[in-house]
């Protein structure tokens, strides 16, 4: 099946969030995807869009759907508030005997899951908003912080600020490490220059 | 507005009422061409009864649609205030407003559709094209556009809460109001749509599985936050009360799935008709010209597929023929978790094997992973508490989500596959793994 790399990818994530003592819910799993994709290239085959709380992917989310069909994950119910938890499934290690690890993508997923592994839901989403903002129109600080408060009105201003802030933290780090690669760094995406 | 009244008789929802002014756009001819495009494709070749067509289907999309939206928007039915923030007064003109958009949408949903429905689209439409992006472009069209603001509703809107977020063609932002209403006509869980074809495939199917209590279903759906930690997504959810109806809903999909959209003669059926249409089609594919779009119906393509059925030379012969004289491929596999343990290419493995046995025009595979889910939704409690339906309902976390993947052989090679296959199947799978195991 063609799909096997994607999925050995997507359930070597969640295990590498899980270790650093994330609850791996689908909001976690679908923001470190975006950063994964759309900052660092790593393809997961996941066309986003910015939906109610942030950007999302309907087509990450139909492969996490196939993945718990073919028993290679579940979701894992948790008590109120949380969502429930991507967890391994009953094929999980048949899926690990017959893949590879994604060895080329190792840095990228160890420094996004180091990065956001911890954060609760709400700071996914500004981040997550955040790097839409940036990829897609740039500018400085003060003018993606108030998009941000355009798009997701229920983001206070102090908020949007210390997620573009924070943000462009990660990027110069993710530079540092040779993790931005070209292609992320296109003429209209000004805070990755 | 016209305050005349029209009912029309429906098997499912008894009547469906519409006014003088949402008549004029079920009289448009975007809107009337779904009388001929079957709701089911050709799975009326194997459950007879399943002729119905997307016309009544979208009627029944626009009744609950409207339903729903006077459940979800009643000021007693909202029990947080970030939901009471969203929702319009009911003595506001954006309620009204917003409730025709809805009901518009609904009604249009599927305007977009080719002949025989879903069949094949990826393949019969340009590389990125979808039968929703038509949607779009039927509903911003003169054909439909002019009756639109006539009514005094924004065509733009009506096409944007029609097609929903993901397949807006321009990819634009909803409002979370526009994702709510989008939400109540395609959404996972409690979509309009959804409901509506469950109850009237099953009903025209002949095949019980479908049903579920919708009155029951209606009366309880309310517009909730999604607790994700921190987070507060408004989406459609229940009470309690529902939670059973809820249940039935979600096993009726999955049943429905499994008996009746996943039966492996009509699947293969489709897999025929897409290939006839890639020969019988200029360049292999269809017009995404709405004028072209509009004059092509079921009709067409069944007359087409008689002439090409008595033409040897015609094109699409081998195709028609199959379809015309119920010559289909045999299933003679598919994928099945024993043998996803073994390996998870088992498929790939036996396609491979099949073809060099056979040769490729004598195999064809068919692998679907349908677009569902939505068993996770918030529950409002009676003591004022909102939880997962997942930490609610055992019943919930057990329904599977599911896929297919078969094998099909020419019948005439039906038997000699399967007695070859019966012999060295468990040989071909047991193909080593990475590291040069075989289990």
């Amino acid at each position: 099946m063609n799909d096997l790399p994607l999925f050995r990818l997507i359930l070597t994530v969640a295990g590498e969030l899980r270790c650093r003592g994330s609850w791996t819910g689908e909001s976690h799993v679908q923001k470190v995807g975006y950063f994964l994709q759309d900052l660092l290239g790593v393809p997961l085959k996941a066309d986003y869009i910015l939906y109610k709380h942030g950007p999302h992917s309907f087509d990450l989310r139909r492969t996490l759907s196939a993945m718990r069909a073919y028993q290679y994950v579940d979701w894992q119910p948790n008590p109120y508030p949380y969502g429930p938890t991507l967890v391994e499934g009953q094929l999980a290690d048949t899926l690990k005997r017959f893949t590879q690890e994604p060895a080329e993508y190792r840095e990228q997923i160890d420094f996004v899951a180091e990065w956001l592994g911890t954060k609760r839901v709400a700071e996914l989403e500004r981040l997550g908003t955040a790097l839409y903002v940036t990829l897609t129109e740039g500018a400085g600080v003060q003018d993606r912080a108030a998009r941000i408060c355009e798009l997701e009105p229920h983001v206070a201003p102090a908020e949007a600020q210390d997620a573009v802030t924070e943000l462009d933290r990660m990027i110069a780090r993710a530079r540092e490490r040779g993790l931005v690669s070209g292609h992320e760094a296109g003429e209209s995406r000004q805070a990755l220059r | 507005m016209s305050s005349k009244l029209h009912e029309i008789r429906d098997p499912i929802h008894a009547f469906v009422r519409l006014d003088s002014d949402e008549r004029k756009v079920l009289n448009s001819a975007p809107y009337q061409r779904l009388r001929d495009i079957h709701q089911l494709a050709l799975t009326y070749l194997v459950y007879p009864g399943a002729t119905h067509r997307r016309f009544e289907h979208s009627l029944g999309v626009m009744e609950l649609a409207g339903r729903i939206y006077d459940v979800v928007t009643d000021p007693e039915n909202l029990h947080d205030d970030s939901v009471r923030r969203l929702v319009p007064n009911p003595q506001s003109f954006d309620y009204g407003y917003w409730k025709r958009v809805l009901r518009m949408a609904a009604l249009l949903h599927d305007v977009g559709h080719l002949p025989f429905s879903h069949a094949a689209e990826k393949e019969l439409l340009p590389a990125g094209w979808k039968h929703e992006r038509l949607t779009y472009d039927l509903v911003m069209s003169d054909y439909l556009a002019p009756t639109l603001r006539q009514i005094k509703v924004d065509p733009e809107h009506v096409a944007k809460i029609a097609v929903g977020p993901e397949k807006h063609p321009a990819k634009a932002k909803y409002t979370k109001w526009e994702a709510i209403l989008s939400e109540i006509i395609a959404g996972d869980a409690f979509g309009a749509d959804r409901m509506d074809y469950l109850l009237r495939d099953s009903l025209h199917a002949g095949v019980s599985y479908g049903r579920f209590d919708h009155f029951r279903l209606l009366d309880t759906l309310r517009i909730l936050p999604r607790s994700r930690d921190d987070s507060k997504e408004p989406t459609v959810g229940i009470v309690r009360g529902g939670l059973e109806s809820a249940e039935s809903l979600l096993w009726a999909r999955y049943f429905m799935y499994t008996q009746l959209y996943f039966h492996p003669v009509r699947r293969i059926y489709d897999k025929h008709l897409k290939e006839f249409l890639q020969e019988w089609l200029p360049d292999g594919r269809f017009s995404t010209k709405v004028e072209d779009h509009l004059q092509v119906t079921d009709s067409d393509v069944l007359t087409a597929i008689r002439n090409c059925d008595r033409d040897d030379a015609g094109r699409g012969h081998a195709s028609a023929r199959r379809i015309a004289r119920r010559e289909h491929f045999r299933l003679v596999y598919e994928m099945n978790p024993a043998d996803q343990e073994v390996n998870p290419n088992s498929v790939d493995l036996l396609e491979k094997t099949l073809n060099e046995k056979f040769g490729g025009d004598q195999i064809r595979r068919d692998t679907y992973i349908p677009e569902v889910e939505g068993v996770d939704f918030p529950i409002y409690t009676r003591d004022g508490r909102i939880f997962s339906s997942l930490s609610m309902s055992k019943t919930l976390q057990r329904v599977p989500d599911f896929a297919v993947d078969c094998l099909y052989v020419h019948p005439q090679i039906r038997n000699e596959a399967e007695s070859w296959l019966a012999e060295h199947r468990d040989r071909i799978i047991s193909e080593k793994d990475k590291a040069g195991n075989s289990k």
